[in-house]
């Protein structure tokens, strides 16, 4: 029988725990971390105490401190978390080097052989749960089974900081869940007809997938992926981050703003660090998509196609991708850029192809190799990023 | 002596930021005796602007600051022909803004004055334009030489003008906010080419010369062409939809044969008392000439049954013969002088009021019968105030909804220009706001934007008539509703001599003709038990049924008695014949709370004295004047006023003019009243009692209209209540929200029943104890469904759920709702809703190649909370459960029902309440309070906030729905309201208590 294998770390309210390492005076009272420096938008994260005072994720600041008077608010400090993220990857890189990140708080773990090598699995999860403590004091939860969607599922609903499902097991251990924790859910069509049908527990739907007809008609194109989810199915691998088909980065804002100068800058400081990681990697995106987060919460996006990775042509694509996706006044809180569809970076001899740009860049990603990514911006990047 | 000919007042639409009132003061100011009005393609304030000149001794000049695809120039009126040309050429521009001036002038060019800076619009015109009416305009921004030498160039004199938009330089931010605001952009991301630079302020002659030192004679020549400019504007005749002399004579006939037909319809018997009435009434419409006028509104309400006419047309026994009012002026002692009057030198409207829903062919009818040409509808000048400027510049500087509505929900009235911002620094209600910079200056802003015009839209009823051509009269455009619109509103209208029908939609009216509809179905001629009834045979008055319901203040869904406040003082009162009801619905009125309370003490049979014995017209309303014809009457009989200046101060009242004219009044009142030896005292309580009027003002005749109205929608209430109910939620509801009517219904002993797919309507139906709701309460239920279904079933009933979904073919959106709502139980009652929810589901995925097997191999019940959170889905609100019914269990026997606090009279009680309605009143001392009606399981109640309970609790009004509240039960004239002294969100409470939400 294979033996789980798969290990999912998650980092629960990463950034609470952050704040409360840096400021004991913090622990034991309520603490909410929220979305802007500026001290608008919604809470991203909140402490149990916060919870009782009737504050939940996603509260609009305006209302929670109407709430809570005795909630201290703190503003999101990326920097400092993706410090302490990128340690705690450091920290679990000893025990594999087939490691996945997942979001900003979690991560996957191939550990394949484990059972060999330090007995029962259990254990290995044990040693990470306090290995990441010892080294960072960042309490964490591990989940165990034979793939991901398993191991990630029983961090969210199971309350012990290790736990393990045996192999076989994964669909009773489903069964009593809601359905909402399947990925496949978030899938328009899928979700509006398991609403339809008032199901609150994946065993229903391993109920209906035995008519398999009349799962089909329902579901159609997910039928499948459905299928085996709601049985526990997983049949992804765990990827480390250099065999991701895909790069992505964001930039928060430090402050809301709609002024277009500000914008493209960030947009700029963005295609700096895409183009950069692209040209290490050799790769090209064929597809790249600009996602902006506006400060009430909304979003829109759009994609568009890559041609050449040098930063001047990235940005233009950028931009223009930009304009047609930004069709409110509201103020943009951060820009995410995703670009995928990676493939190998063959840079033809082209008689239209000016390869100054090209060249340019390289000469930059010389410096950054040396230096570090932020070593270099240019001037009106530097420029809005101090004036901000 | 330099004259400002190229100026913009806020009537330029998101551009001008000087109100009609500064732009003469500020000409006034820098002793400037002629003054033009030139807005950007049109006269849209071009009447006040006349009569603010009037008010401060400057002349006038008529003019417009075109912008059309290719040209500009500004236009001034030279005479009166010119005035119809300047009209019809703004007319074509607003048809055809594309075409050049050139193409839009046409023929006629006759008596305007044409300025402009545009080397290519003078080019187009100097062939066709004299050059004595063609001019270059030099204006800021410009450079003095090249304009001397276009001037050289085309032979033609230089007139300089300020082209101003500003009071001064300061104002230019504002001015960009207005042009973001217009071009739906952010002021970082505004082309420079869409606003003025700051030099565009309004200059002294002096200051003039410092910005053209060049071009003195260009200063000099604006003087010369205001002198040129036609000057002095009179709007006294009336422009009426007449006919000539000789068809008077016929017109006059055919409208006594109509009188005295609908006579005998409405009398029966014909008495002297009524026969003099008639003949006297008219007389003097046949000695105005508007008998034609009474044949085109009777010929427009004839289009309908129910409609009501209001105003002072129901003091009219014609109007109620011809059927135009309801009210019998003779039974209700309604004096014919209110409407038209020997000495009033202007015309009144009729009013009419129709169905809401029948309004729009009413008005098609209208148009097609007297032609586009000689008719329009009048506009509505949507100006920014203190919430839509707060939400305009908030979007241009990227706030979002949450942020804009922080400061717009606790603005519950409209603050001036002046303290907008001194109102969110000093007022407690902004105190939970974090005010940074940012916010700020969003709010400095936007006082400054307050008062700009924004948009125009369609009046709702007001239609004008001319006998000719109406866009000689004032400039026409379309309505971005595609309805042809004056470019004045209705003041203005009024004021320009126009004459106009205000045909306005009404809820109740269809109210009451959907109630009587579904009577006569339930209980139509041939029913056993019929009940048939007709809209003008109903006798609401005196039936004892309808008494007790008034009597009872039970008068959610009557039409003009059903707000918290009219409730309470019916119940109060306990007198409501309908000499009373009159009374009543015209003392409620914002700032006549004070004198309420004084009639309920004097209808209760408190003794009063006569102010003055010559004020014996307030008998009528013990000693308390309530209808605006009493304020004419007070200032004729105590300040000697003349017939047209006691209409002037009853105008000036009821339009809440602006305080200089008020105070004019009041002075010209005091001088009066103490001249003919009135004591000091009794002329402030007089006054005081005219002042209570400002804004808000009926006459009696226009009560007595409305109180008609009222008690046939309480005597349907009383005797047809489900059917009643059903109409009042079918049409949109009134003052509350359907989810309260839905709870008055169940109050009264109805059932309601949720939508069913063999018994539904579109509308909601009601019969006996029932009510059935209709499909369009289903949210998302698209009507085209619902056309099908219903067609689909005329044919045959669905007798299974199967039958219904072969024979009517929907989406899966649309089957998901109609199941969600309960539809299909009555049709599978067998299945529970997961197997109906899955076979519907199946049926609408399948397709020819797989047919989905119908079986569901999953068959859980819903709960409670299923149902609950169902209903919210698809209606908006929970039907087969209260939503306070979840929280009673968990809630200690302390807080008790609404239907005992009676049981609770001077004690302090703790309670549980929904969210009904609101009102925010501002205290003697200018602090906020307010008036709150909640309902729980058992019953509605009133509630009462003073000011410092409100400091302290009423932030949670604003985002909260569910309360728990402890407050002292107090009793009124045996009614009880609930002073709450604390109060806070029940969903709160009850997490603090369990730490569970629910």
């Amino acid at each position: 029988m294979h033996v789980p294998d798969v290990f999912y770390i998650r980092l629960n309210g990463l950034e609470l725990q952050t704040e409360r390492i840096l400021d004991p005076s913090l622990r034991n009272r309520p603490v909410a971390i929220i979305s802007s420096y500026d001290s608008k938008g919604t809470i991203v994260s909140l402490s149990k105490e916060a919870e009782d005072d009737g504050l939940s994720y996603g509260m609009k600041i305006s209302m929670a401190k109407r709430i809570s008077q005795s909630t201290r608010f703190l503003p999101y400090n990326w920097p400092l978390y993706s410090k302490i993220n990128q340690y705690i990857l450091q920290t679990i890189s000893d025990f594999t080097p087939t490691i996945e990140q997942n979001g900003f708080d979690g991560f996957y773990l191939d550990m394949k052989g484990i059972d060999i090598l330090s007995g029962h699995i259990h254990n290995s999860g044990l040693s990470i749960f306090n290995r990441i403590q010892d080294k960072t004091s960042i309490i964490s939860s591990v989940g165990i089974s034979i793939n991901k969607l398993i191991s990630r599922t029983i961090t969210s609903v199971v309350p012990e900081k290790v736990h393990n499902v045996e192999t076989g097991l994964e669909a009773e251990f489903l069964a009593p869940l809601n359905p909402i924790i399947l990925p496949v859910i978030r899938e328009k069509n899928v979700y509006r007809i398991i609403k339809f049908l008032i199901i609150k527990r994946i065993f229903d739907i391993q109920v209906l997938k035995n008519k398999t007809e009349n799962f089909q008609l329902l579901f159609n194109k997910y039928s499948q992926q459905l299928s085996r989810e709601c049985m526990g199915v997983d049949i992804s691998a765990v990827k480390p981050i250099e065999m991701q088909n895909n790069i992505i980065c964001q930039s928060i804002i430090p402050k809301d703003t709609n002024d277009e100068k500000v914008i493209y800058a960030t947009i700029k400081d963005l295609t700096e660090q895409i183009g950069f990681i692209l040209r290490k990697r050799k790769k090209n995106a064929q597809e790249i998509k600009i996602n902006i987060h506006y400060s009430d919460g909304h979003q829109s996006s759009c994609s568009g196609k890559l041609g050449f990775v040098d930063d001047k042509s990235i940005f233009d694509v950028l931009k223009l991708l930009f304009f047609r996706a930004n069709k409110r006044r509201n103020r943009i809180r951060s820009i995410l850029i995703d670009a995928y569809k990676l493939s190998t970076l063959t840079i033809q001899n082209n008689l239209f192809f000016d390869d100054k740009n090209m060249k340019i860049s390289e000469v930059k990603d010389k410096i950054r190799q040396k230096y570090g990514l932020r070593s270099l911006h240019t001037v009106d990047v530097l420029q809005i990023l101090r004036d901000i | 002596m330099y004259v400002h000919l190229n100026t913009h007042s806020v009537y330029s639409a998101m551009r001008g930021l000087l109100s009609l009132s500064d732009l003469v003061s500020l000409a006034k100011n820098r002793n400037m005796d002629t003054l033009a009005l030139t807005d950007i393609n049109g006269l849209w304030g071009f009447i006040k602007f006349v009569q603010c000149c009037k008010e401060a001794d400057i002349y006038p000049i008529a003019g417009a600051h075109l912008i059309t695809g290719t040209d500009e120039a500004i236009i001034l009126v030279e005479n009166q022909h010119g005035y119809q040309n300047l009209c019809r050429l703004l007319s074509n521009i607003h048809k055809q803004p594309n075409e050049g001036l050139i193409v839009n002038l046409g023929s006629n060019i006759n008596g305007l004055f044409i300025l402009s800076h545009k080397l290519s619009t003078l080019y187009s015109l100097k062939p066709t334009i004299p050059d004595s009416h063609l001019f270059v305009e030099l204006c800021p921004g410009l450079e003095e030489t090249k304009v001397h030498s276009i001037s050289e160039k085309l032979g033609l004199e230089i007139i300089a003008t300020g082209d101003v938009y500003l009071r001064n330089p300061n104002d230019h931010n504002a001015h960009v906010t207005l042009r973001a605001i217009y071009n739906n952009t952010t002021i970082n991301n505004l082309d420079p080419k869409e606003f003025k630079t700051d030099q565009h302020w309004f200059r002294s002659e002096q200051e003039m010369i410092k910005l053209f030192p060049n071009s003195l004679d260009a200063i000099r020549n604006s003087r010369y062409l205001a002198d040129r400019c036609k000057k002095e504007w009179s709007f006294i005749n009336t422009i009426f939809p007449g006919i000539s002399l000789q068809d008077s004579y016929k017109y006059n006939q055919i409208l006594k044969n109509k009188v005295y037909s609908g006579a005998k319809k409405r009398y029966k018997t014909l008495t002297d008392i009524i026969n003099h009435r008639i003949e006297y009434e008219l007389n003097l419409i046949n000695q105005k000439r508007f008998a034609s006028y009474f044949l085109i509104v009777e010929d427009i309400i004839s289009q309908t049954r129910a409609t009501i006419g209001r105003g002072s047309a129901a003091a009219s026994i014609v109007s109620y013969c011809l059927f135009i009012t309801q009210v019998d002026p003779i039974r209700y002692m309604l004096q014919f002088e209110r409407f038209i009057h020997p000495e009033r030198e202007d015309m009144p409207d009729i009013d009419v009021d129709f169905p809401w829903d029948e309004r729009d062919s009413v008005l098609k009818y209208v148009f097609d019968t007297y032609g586009k040409d000689k008719t329009a509808m009048v506009s509505n000048h949507v100006f920014l105030k203190s919430r839509s400027a707060i939400r305009e510049v908030g979007k241009v500087y990227g706030l979002s909804n949450e942020e804009i509505n922080t400061i717009t929900k606790r603005i519950s009235f409209n603050p001036t220009k002046s303290n907008l911002e001194y109102l969110v620094q000093s007022d407690f209600r902004f105190a939970g706001i974090d005010f940074n910079d940012e916010l700020f200056n969003v709010v400095k802003y936007s006082e400054k934007v307050i008062g700009a015009l924004r948009y125009l839209s369609v009046h709702p009823g007001g239609v004008i008539i001319v006998p000719d051509e109406i866009c000689k009269y004032v400039p026409v455009l379309k309505a971005a509703k595609g309805v042809q619109i004056v470019q004045w509103e209705k003041d203005q209208v009024e004021d320009s001599g126009l004459l106009k029908i205000d045909l306005l939609g009404n809820r109740s009216l269809a109210v009451v003709r959907d109630t009587i509809r579904q009577i006569n179905l339930n209980y139509g001629e041939s029913a056993s038990d019929s009940k048939y009834i007709d809209y003008h045979q109903i006798q609401p008055v005196n039936d004892e049924k309808t008494s007790q319901l008034l009597k009872a203040g039970k008068t959610m869904g009557v039409f003009y008695i059903e707000s918290p406040a009219a409730r309470q003082l019916l119940a109060k009162a306990r007198v409501v014949d309908f000499k009373h009801i009159v009374i009543y619905s015209s003392i409620i009125r914002p700032a006549a709370n004070h004198y309420v309370n004084m009639l309920l003490d004097r209808v209760r049979g408190k003794k009063w004295l006569k102010i003055h014995p010559d004020l014996n017209f307030l008998d009528e309303s013990y000693g308390i004047m309530v209808y605006e014809e009493q304020v004419s009457n007070a200032a004729m009989v105590m300040a000697g006023f003349s017939y047209s200046d006691a209409e002037k101060l009853r105008k000036v009242i009821s339009r809440n003019s602006k305080a200089s004219s008020l105070s004019f009044w009041k002075n010209k009142f005091m001088l009066g009243a103490l001249h003919r030896g009135y004591s000091t005292d009794i002329i402030k309580k007089v006054w005081a009692m005219i002042s209570s009027f400002v804004g808000y003002a009926f006459c009696k005749p226009h009560s007595a209209s409305y109180a008609m109205l009222s008690f046939t929608c309480a005597y349907l209430k009383a005797h047809f209540k489900a059917e009643f109910i059903a109409s009042v939620i079918s049409n949109g509801g009134g003052y509350y929200s359907s989810y309260a009517y839905m709870s008055e219904a169940r109050r009264l002993g109805i059932k309601i029943l949720q939508p069913d797919i063999n018994l539904s309507h579109y509308h909601w139906k009601g019969w006996k104890n029932k009510i059935r709701m209709g499909f369009m309460s289903i949210k998302k239920l698209q009507q085209k469904t619902i056309e099908h279904v219903i067609n689909e079933r005329k044919k045959k009933d669905f007798y299974s759920l199967e039958d219904f979904l072969k024979r009517v073919t929907i989406d899966l959106s649309d089957a998901i709702v109609l199941t969600n709502a309960g539809c299909f139980r009555n049709i599978a009652p067998e299945m529970n809703h997961q197997e109906i929810a899955y076979y519907v589901a199946g049926f609408c995925v399948q397709n020819s190649n797989q047919i989905f097997l119908a079986d569901s191999p999953i068959k859980n019940k819903l709960t409670n909370e299923d149902k609950y959170r169902l209903e919210l889905e698809v209606f908006g609100y929970p039907v087969s459960v209260h939503p306070l019914s979840k929280y009673r269990p968990l809630l200690s026997n302390r807080i008790k029902y609404a239907k005992d606090i009676s049981r609770f009279s001077g004690y302090p009680i703790y309670l549980i309440g929904l969210y009904i309605a609101h009102k925010e009143i501002l205290t003697n001392a200018n602090r906020p309070m307010k008036f709150l009606t909640l309902e729980d399981e058992s019953d509605i109640y009133e509630c009462i906030i003073f000011p410092e309970t409100f400091r302290k609790y009423g932030d949670i009004l604003y985002w909260e729905k569910l309360f728990i509240l402890k407050g002292i039960i107090e009793q009124s004239f045996g009614i009880y309201t609930v002073k709450i002294e604390k109060l806070a969100s029940l969903q709160q409470w009850v997490y603090d208590r369990y730490k569970k939400k629910y």
